[in-house]
């Protein structure tokens, strides 16, 4: 076995540069023999922690490193032999990044890293690369204090010393590399000898070598490696069109010449550096000295200390928070239960030393209350509403309930402890807080103040290539043509790219071209790029505190918001690193509530103390149970909907299950059905006894009907079928929530299974359960966060169903949020009897408004009109007056012209008066396209006063017709406050069509044809190919089934067409009502085809308008309680 | 001297230049030439000076070639190249 140790390496983690995940680098690596392996990325320690676990699984020496790139674009590998190494490197890249406690500045901040990466033609001309202002660039001048504990590699052909060599200049060389002598030590610095035969290679060793002989320092030879299996190097070619946004043939000068960057066993790169053996020995040096430090054991990450008084533990704070508590929380009668699980969840927060933390949070929670109350201004109606709410699993802790941290009573709903935090805890629990997005804004901001920007990030998230991304990408560094590549991207499913061979399979026009370059090389390298990060984002709500600086332990760089710092990990980095991790999430249906809240109070109707609202309301719960539930929270989807006609829920308590059972994880695990069942079977009274898979399980399962719909069941599952401790059964649900996680879930079967044959169960049934817990892997909610949610969704129904007008109006304030387009929203409202008006300069407000019974479109809601400027207008009118002519307008307010025109053209100066057509005629005179005299550009509002046009005859123009007027509110504004465009249509269609208001009326099994806008496409993997729409036309929605045959055939006209005629059977069934679809057409299609009667789809079509003329009910159809607007209409 | 300046430079005008001659080489225990043969001449390697890998155009007509600057033993520096999907050498004048 040769010596060689790889010093020089990239993942995926130097973004759009390395073309090997880190898990594929190590096993590759563990085949080679490898015994120890650095990874040195660019600029960042994205991937090191993973790459250490996954290193160290395979029994490999993990060394952290990183290639940093310098201020003057050359770059310099450094190794960390020590934490005190490591911390260093981590400040030098979070220096490089402009981040905490450094002045360097950084222009585009957020996406720092996503564009770092060496050149790809290390001959080519440095300037080959365009000049871009986000990389990271690090200033030498730090280097020196920060080298303890580092080992300097002098760096690739782009380092500078190679450049020096290769520009002939050995005496600036020797002051270089004294100097990297002086600020390391000779012990410290190796010169870096690379041969992946490149012209130039030898000349360069030769010099390198001469150098570092009359230096008195070692060599050592490095891979330079990018990739793990050689041929990786076409998707590292691609990589590098991609980044420098080109294709193939444009990143000529950028790409690497040949395909010698891979990872070669040790006895190949040592044969390669045959002429140098003591370049090789040095990499087993220092890969000895890299040993002492190990990431994954080492990092002294150590949570805040809480505050407290002298003689005063945390734990007695926190107890005395709890107990001023309890009386007002639980009646008497409920306090002797309340103070036993009381009791318990202390004495298990004090044995974990949990309750500085529980406090930390606390305190957050009593900073997001200031904030709030300063947002809202005193006497806000909003006041009753608590700063934010908790979610997930900490829910079901009664101290977080006490103290503020959730809303939800743990005890009333039955919420086990287990899943928040046991005896055997592994890691910190988490808590996650919801709160409204300002008040998150600024309490993140507030955080960071607190505990001081080089204490505090955010936790960092990499978006990873999926197939249309890939596709996209790829495609286009191919040189593929962009209509196909646009077509494929939005012919495809949204799913791994891994799939991209079977899904061009099955589209006619490319599953012939499979086998052939170009798209043979898309197949393949889109597969190869699935999971690929593509940059770095932030992560939805996590944090990171520490009380020792956190640059000390991950590299922190600023966002683009200022003020927040995001580390270089994300949360499964984070959770290994132990850091503990809080969570601020936002909520877009918290900002909604709030702002519903305070629109009921402005129209002058009586506050609403939402906190008191009868939650056993049956008027509400007649709402939801007719599927009425557009706008709601978590129980609007069309799935929601289709499943609320069947379960019927009644109470809170049937909410949770119905927020929770949505799911991937229940769809998979097999538990909808058989709950849904059983919910009818006992509506209908006849219920049978529950099916357990086991009679082990029945305690468990008994509150759901026998189906797991809860994480904590998973637990429960794995304690009662294979004996599980609570920790392991954790763990098993913890695996659950991590990336891969089925591969970590079968690694636990062995264990499931033993336990279970232990306790008699039988394999088959043992296998049937750990099936079931595998599909609801793929995302369940806990119970306690289930019910949380529950709160929120009869929340937000309430409001919808008492206060329409002022719900929605928040809806379309709040956008984008929920499942459905703003223009469905209020088509909903429309049914509810609620008007929907357009913007007018004299009326609207910057955003959408209740007036009286309608609701009025602001002007900020109209597209390039923008919040600053609508403001303006608003503010004029305030102070001046209305308005008195679209001159009056023009001349107080300048606007920019698209503003101006977007607002005339859906009727903001109807209030004028005028025509659209005119006011945009008029419009075009007062507000000249070109500026007189000066170079001014079309688009700037001139200075000088306007001509005295109100006196200006007016032109005898057109007005706009209603399809105009429609399609002009649609471009601007994604709504049509009059107008539906199918009700425009209808008298062109055929009178035997049926429409959305025909359905409650029409048969099961009936033939017939309906045409509609498709609002809502959707091809859950969970579904077994099966496509839905959701049709919606001027009366309301139809859900439509596409069966996976008519799919395919049709799937151009499903995917793309905005108007659709399906014909086909109309299915009757639990309460709902669906089209299956047999025939699928575009409306130009069905014109041209229905000018002859006899093509007519279904002759039985005519039977649509004999019933709608009768208006009777059909014999075989159900009684009509709770129809859905997913099939029904609210005229 | 162009006979006509105004006429137009077609395709069959046009010469390469510098084209790379076919050369046989004797390959040495390491694998890499010893000499080559050009034009009858023998010449012996003294010292490979450079020695580099291109691929290119996978993605279309895929080239892979590997070059060597050698220095004959009569001191002069020739470039010869291998087209590795061929396995045949050409001398490569610069």
């Amino acid at each position: 076995m040769s010596d060689y140790v790889e010093l020089h390496l990239h993942s995926c983690f130097s973004f759009l540069d390395g073309a090997s995940m880190p898990e594929d680098l190590v096993a590759t690596a563990a085949d080679l023999g490898y015994r120890a392996l650095a990874l040195t990325d660019h600029d960042g320690m994205f991937g090191a922690m993973e790459f250490a676990r996954a290193a160290q699984v395979a029994e490999i020496a993990p060394i952290t490193g990183a290639e940093l790139t310098l201020a003057d674009g050359s770059h310099l590998t450094l190794l960390a032999t020590s934490m005190t190494g490591y911390s260093n490197l981590c400040r030098l890249i979070s220096a490089a990044h402009g981040g905490p406690g450094c002045d360097i500045p950084v222009l585009e901040r957020i996406e720092a890293g996503s564009r770092s990466g060496e050149d790809a033609d290390e001959d080519e001309d440095e300037s080959a690369e365009p000049p871009d202002r986000r990389q990271p660039r690090l200033d030498p001048a730090l280097l020196p204090a920060h080298a303890e504990g580092l080992i300097l590699l002098t760096g690739c052909r782009k380092g500078a010393l190679s450049r020096l060599i290769d520009d002939d200049d050995p005496a600036a060389a020797r002051r270089l590399l004294s100097r990297y002598h002086d600020w390391f030590g000779p012990e410290n610095v190796y010169v870096e000898l690379q041969r992946n035969l490149v012209h130039g290679d030898e000349r360069r060793i030769r010099g390198l070598t001469t150098l570092a002989r009359d230096a008195g320092l070692p060599t050592v030879a490095t891979g330079n490696v990018h990739y793990h299996r050689r041929d990786r190097s076409r998707l590292q070619d691609v990589l590098v069109a991609i980044r420098n946004r080109t294709t193939l043939d444009g990143a000529h000068r950028f790409r690497r010449p040949n395909s010698e960057w891979f990872l070669r066993s040790p006895r190949e790169a040592a044969a390669r550096f045959a002429d140098h053996p003591e370049a090789i020995r040095a990499t087993r040096e220092i890969a000895d000295r890299c040993a002492a430090f190990d990431l994954t054991r080492d990092l002294a990450y150590v949570f805040p200390e809480y505050p407290t008084a002298p003689g005063e533990s945390p734990e007695e704070v926190l107890e005395r928070a709890c107990r001023s508590r309890i009386d007002y929380r639980y009646a008497p009668e409920e306090r002797p239960q309340a103070e036993e699980r009381l009791r318990d969840e202390l004495s298990l927060i004090a044995r974990h030393g949990l309750a500085g933390f529980f406090l930390l949070y606390r305190d957050l929670l009593e900073m997001a209350a200031e904030i709030a109350a300063a947002l809202r201004g005193p006497g806000a109606p909003s006041a009753t509403l608590p700063p934010g709410r908790g979610r997930g699993s900490s829910v079901s802790s009664i101290v977080c309930y006490l103290i503020g941290l959730s809303h939800i009573d743990p005890l009333a709903h039955n919420l086990m402890l287990g899943r928040f935090i046991n005896e055997e805890l592994s890691s910190v629990p988490d808590i996650d807080l919801d709160f409204p997005r300002e008040i998150r804004h600024a309490l993140i901001k507030r955080v960071h103040q607190r505990y001081g920007a080089d204490h505090a990030a955010m936790v960092c998230a990499f978006p990873t290539y999926r197939l249309r991304s890939a596709v996209r990408d790829v495609g286009k560094a191919l040189g593929l043509p962009a209509a196909d590549i646009d077509r494929i991207a939005k012919l495809s499913e949204p799913r791994s790219a891994r799939e991209l061979g079977v899904e061009l399979a099955r589209m006619p026009d490319y599953a012939a071209r499979l086998a052939v370059p170009p798209w043979s090389h898309l197949v393949e390298l889109a597969e190869q790029l699935a999971g690929f990060p593509r940059h770095v984002s932030q992560h939805s709500g996590g944090m990171i505190v520490s009380s020792a600086p956190l640059v000390g332990l991950v590299p922190v760089m600023p966002t683009a918001m200022e003020g927040r710092y995001i580390c270089q990990w994300d949360k499964d980095s984070c959770e290994d690193a132990g850091f503990v991790k809080i969570d601020f999430l936002a909520l877009g249906m918290l900002s909604l509530v709030e702002e519903c809240l305070q629109t009921i109070a402005r129209v002058g109707k009586d506050p609403v103390d939402l906190s008191r609202i009868d939650f056993t309301d049956q008027q509400v719960y007649d709402m939801i149970c007719t599927g009425d539930t557009i706008g709601t929270f978590q129980i609007e989807s069309r799935a929601q909907i289709q499943t609320i006609l069947r379960t019927q829920p009644r109470c809170l308590e049937d909410l949770v299950v119905q927020v929770a059972i949505v799911r991937p994880g229940p769809i998979l695990g097999g538990a909808v059905n058989p709950y849904v069942r059983q919910r009818e079977e006992r509506r209908r009274g006849h219920a049978s006894e529950p099916e357990y898979d086991h009679p082990l399980l029945e305690p468990v399962l008994r509150e759901t009907l026998g189906v797991i719909l809860y994480q904590e069941q998973v637990i429960g599952v794995s304690m009662a079928l294979a004996g599980f401790t609570a920790g392991q059964a954790d763990q098993l649900r913890r695996a659950m929530s991590r990336k891969r996680s089925r591969d970590a879930m079968i690694r636990m079967w062995e264990h499931f299974r033993a336990g279970a044959e232990a306790r008699g169960v039988p394999l088959e049934t043992t296998r049937g359960v750990f099936q079931k817990l595998l599909g609801f892997a793929s995302y369940g909610f806990p119970k306690c966060h289930a019910a949380a949610f529950a709160v929120l969704s009869y929340q937000s129904s309430w409001l919808k169903r008492y206060y329409p007008a002022e719900f929605c109006c928040s809806l379309l304030n709040n956008q984008p949020m929920g499942f459905y387009p703003p223009h469905v929203l209020i088509n909903d409202a429309k049914r509810h009897g609620i008007r929907t008006l357009p913007p007018s300069f004299n009326a609207s407000a910057a955003e959408c408004t209740v007036e009286g019974n309608a609701i009025r479109i602001g002007l900020g809601y109209v597209s390039d009109v923008g919040a600053d400027p609508a403001e303006r207008i608003v503010a004029e009118r305030a102070a001046s007056g209305p308005f008195r002519s679209l001159a009056d307008l023009v001349r107080r307010v300048p606007l920019r012209r698209e503003a101006a025109e977007n607002l005339v053209a859906v009727g903001a100066a109807d209030c004028f008066g005028l025509g659209r057509r005119e006011a945009l005629w008029l419009l075009g005179l007062i507000q000249p396209t070109r500026a007189f005299g000066g170079g001014r550009t079309p688009r700037t509002p001139g200075r000088q006063l306007a001509l005295p046009l109100d006196q200006v005859e007016r032109a005898d123009l057109r007005p706009m017709g209603p399809w105009e007027q429609m399609a002009t509110d649609y471009s601007t504004m994604g709504l049509s406050p009059r107008y539906h465009p199918i009700g425009l249509l209808r008298p062109r269609l055929p009178a035997h069509l049926a429409t959305t208001a025909d359905l409650a009326t029409l048969p099961d099994g009936m033939k017939l044809t309906m045409g509609g806008l498709v609002v809502c496409r959707q091809r859950p993997g969970t579904a077994n190919g099966i496509t839905f729409l959701l049709l919606e036309d001027e009366h309301g929605l139809v859900n439509v089934i596409v069966f996976p045959d008519l799919y395919e055939q049709h799937r151009h006209v499903v995917r793309g067409e905005p108007f659709l005629l399906i014909s086909g059977t109309l299915q009757r069934r639990n309460n709902t009502i669906n089209l299956v679809a047999e025939r699928i057409a575009t409306l130009d299609e069905a014109r041209q085809h229905y000018q002859r009667p006899e093509d007519a789809p279904h002759s039985r079509d005519i039977d649509v308008i004999a019933l709608r003329a009768s208006q009777t009910i059909p014999a075989n159809a159900e009684s009509l309680h709770g129809i859905s607007p997913a099939a029904h209409s609210y005229r | 001297m162009v006979s006509h300046p105004g006429a137009e430079a077609g395709a069959d005008r046009l010469r390469p230049l510098n084209e790379p001659r076919p050369v046989a080489v004797r390959l040495g225990r390491n694998g890499l030439p010893s000499g080559f043969e050009d034009r009858g001449r023998r010449q012996e390697i003294a010292s490979i000076e450079e020695r580099w890998v291109i691929e290119e155009e996978w993605w279309r007509e895929p080239l892979r070639r590997e070059y060597l600057t050698v220095m004959t033993t009569t001191g002069s520096v020739r470039t010869l190249y291998s087209d590795t999907i061929t396995g045949r050498w050409f001398l490569q004048n610069y």
